[in-house]
């Protein structure tokens, strides 16, 4: 047992490293976003401007170019970002019991009963499902890494970043899965208490 | 045995997602669960091919690459840092006091406050904390009826979901694959509507239980003239421009409802530094809420493709459409049944699985019946105001609860939402009878594109913001 304890204290170490790191990804994707529409609005308005005020557009025309062809790469980010936050912070939320459920049993019943229902249900519904996802999605990312499948905006980033989040999202949730079902047999059999009650996530 | 299964895989699967969902283990694995349980079946059956999964990449695809559900964490974001950014004190404080000395000036103070928070941000919580920590205790100290109290101030924070820039309204518009612009214009006139109806209830209550909802005694309404001018100036001129920041750019076409969220945080980042109450901590937790929201909601819907994915491949939309579409009524009998159905099932479902869930399957029956699709989700999301409001999911509520003195009963809390519940359901009604209520807001055939084009000729083809319209019904074929 104590060596599982070790094992559960580092994936939870691990799911707390990319929660974090999930955490980050919300306020940068935010602001890329941002910065994305603030540089649309002013290139457009400054050339605006220029033309109408007769300006020779070569002028400005230079960092119309230079905004095309970087302005999908933004856009890109955001939604690698957007995969990366989702995939990384699921496991850690996963931890701190936040992913939703539909309660009318499970709120009824023991804390005992409680522990049953949530050992079967990762180890039959959890589990099968984060190995499917990896075992298809692996595949695809490296189908993806190994062509330099790029984006189909205009220059934009390659592809396979977004993609390896999904294969490294479900090893995570699968990890953080057999913690959890070492913390409830734990639970079940010796004096283990496990710390994250599950209250409805705010919405 | 095997051949009863096998002509009925749908429905046995449909059976399947309710018992295996109020097992209660988390839903996005539950529903995950439900779907490989019964692909296994339907590979020992024939009846779709094992690589059949291997569609599930693409769907990915459209779950994590699309602009438009990346407006979710922004929005989540922009609320919680607007939750505790002082705007809503301002707003509560000016208004209240504007209309004290009426008869339920406080719940008009509310609702109309409700209204303008709704314009500003897309979710429930914030409003209903905000408002539930300022107007209650007044409200309780001027001896407002408890109900009353409670009720008004769940109704108006709930008012958020159907007002632009809502929340709701982008998942429909994923969901329902229309453009989440038109969405937000079809939902203006409803919101408007919702927003009188609800007056009008506190009219009503003002007449026929005046000792409910009186109007301040004049010691408390210690703001006049300029005092109270600039009191409501500092909450109207900082909600205006963010009102114009977010829902004006995207209905002046210069912004999608992505882009719009965004600008959005950085508004409501600029208000809370204005007012001195930007903090690293509150920044951080903002940001740590999201996260698990954002991933949470995203998992439910990747586990829903799972199960709509192997429901499509055994005839699960035949079978539904085949149900609905024979319904009594044609298209009013369609709406009605499934406003009636959604209602209920919002009493076993949140709002994320029911959208993610059932309206992939309504979606296809609306279309074959010719109803307008925007009107259609206009109006799932009029209802889906109830699912707030009660119980088990009804956020309201519980945010209420959590902020709410204890000696506030949990039930005075549930028996307050009634009236509210039941005006929610009037303007499902109206919405029903006069479709000119979403439709008259909807550009009759322009379809919205959300960029600069028309200002700037010369930059077409720059960028093609339309976030690819997720269509469930065009699942990759079976062989």
């Amino acid at each position: 047992m104590p060596a599982l304890l070790k094992f559960v204290k580092a994936v939870d170490g691990l799911s707390r490293l990319c929660g974090l790191a999930a955490n980050w990804l919300v306020l940068l994707a935010t602001l890329v976003c941002a910065l994305d529409a603030l540089l649309r609005y002013g290139v457009s308005s400054l050339l605006f401007v220029a033309r109408g005020g007769g300006i020779g557009s070569d002028s400005v025309n230079w960092l119309f170019d230079v905004y095309k062809e970087n302005s999908n790469s933004l856009r890109d980010l955001q939604l690698v970002m957007f995969a990366g936050m989702v995939m990384l912070g699921a496991s850690w939320t996963l931890k701190v019991n936040e992913h939703v459920r539909v309660d009318l049993l499970y709120t009824s019943v023991s804390n005992r009963t409680r522990i049953w229902i949530d050992l079967f249900g990762t180890l039959l519904f959890l589990i099968p499902f984060c190995i499917l996802m990896m075992a298809l999605s692996w595949p695809w990312f490296l189908q993806s890494w190994s062509g330099n499948e790029m984006s189909q905006n205009a220059g934009g980033m390659p592809r396979w970043p977004g993609k390896l989040f999904v294969p490294l999202g479900f090893a995570l949730i699968l990890l953080q899965g057999l913690s959890e079902a070492i913390k409830c047999v734990a639970a079940l059999t010796g004096s283990y208490r496990r710390e994250h009650a599950y209250e409805k996530p705010l919405q | 045995m095997t051949d009863f299964i096998a002509h009925n895989m749908a429905p046995l699967m449909f059976a399947g997602l309710m018992l295996f969902m109020l097992y209660g283990y988390p839903a996005a694995f539950s529903l995950a669960a439900v779907g490989l349980f019964f692909a296994v079946i339907g590979i020992e059956l024939g009846l779709i091919s094992p690589d059949f999964l291997g569609n599930l990449t693409f769907q990915l695809e459209s779950v994590l690459r699309n602009d438009l559900l990346l407006a979710i964490p922004f929005f989540t974001l922009m609320g919680a840092i607007l939750e505790r950014s002082g705007l809503a004190e301002d707003l509560l404080e000016g208004f209240g006091q504007l209309f004290g000395s009426v008869r339920g000036g406080l719940s008009y103070a509310v609702i109309l406050v409700g209204a303008v928070l709704g314009a500003i941000t897309g979710t429930v919580a914030a409003s209903v904390i905000a408002m539930g920590l300022i107007s209650l205790p007044i409200m309780m100290r001027y001896g407002y009826n408890v109900r009353h109290a409670t009720g008004v101030i769940a109704a108006s924070g709930t008012i958020t979901q159907l007002i632009p820039p809502s929340l709701v309204l982008v998942i429909l518009a994923d969901q329902l694959g229309q453009p989440v612009g038109e969405m937000y214009k079809g939902a203006v006139g409803a919101s408007v509507v919702q927003v009188l109806l609800f007056m009008g209830w506190v009219f009503i209550l003002s007449h026929l239980r005046p000792d409910h909802i009186p109007a301040l005694p004049p010691e408390a309404r210690t703001l006049r003239g300029w005092d109270l001018a600039s009191k409501c100036i500092r909450g109207m001129v900082p909600s205006l421009v963010l009102i114009f920041i977010v829902l004006g750019t995207i209905f002046m076409g210069l912004a999608t409802a992505t882009e719009a969220g965004a600008m959005g945080v950085l508004g409501a980042f600029v208000l809370a530094k204005l007012n001195g109450k930007l903090t690293w901590n509150l920044t951080w937790q903002g940001m740590g809420t999201t996260m698990r929201i954002t991933a949470m909601v995203m998992m439910i819907l990747i586990g829903a493709r799972v199960f709509s994915l192997v429901f499509q491949g055994v005839g699960g939309k035949e079978w539904i459409e085949g149900l609905l579409t024979g319904l009594p009524g044609g298209v009013v009998g369609f709406l009605v049944f499934v406003n009636i159905f959604v209602f209920i099932i919002a009493f076993f479902l949140d709002f994320f699985e029911i959208a993610f869930i059932i309206v992939p399957l309504l979606a296809p029956a609306a279309e074959a019946l010719g109803i307008n699709l925007i009107w259609f989700g206009v109006l799932l999301g009029a209802n889906m105001q109830t699912s707030f409001m009660h119980p088990p999911f009804g956020f309201a509520l519980f945010y209420l609860r959590g902020i709410a003195p204890p000696s506030i009963k949990s039930s005075d809390i549930y028996y307050g939402a009634i009236p509210w519940v039941v005006l929610q359901l009037i303007m499902v009604g109206l919405l029903i009878a006069f479709p000119e209520l979403v439709t008259a807001f909807l550009d009759k055939d322009v379809v919205v594109d959300p960029n600069l084009e028309i200002i700037v000729p010369g930059m077409e083809g720059l960028d093609t913001l339309g976030a690819p319209a997720i269509d469930l019904n065009q699942a990759p074929s079976m062989d």
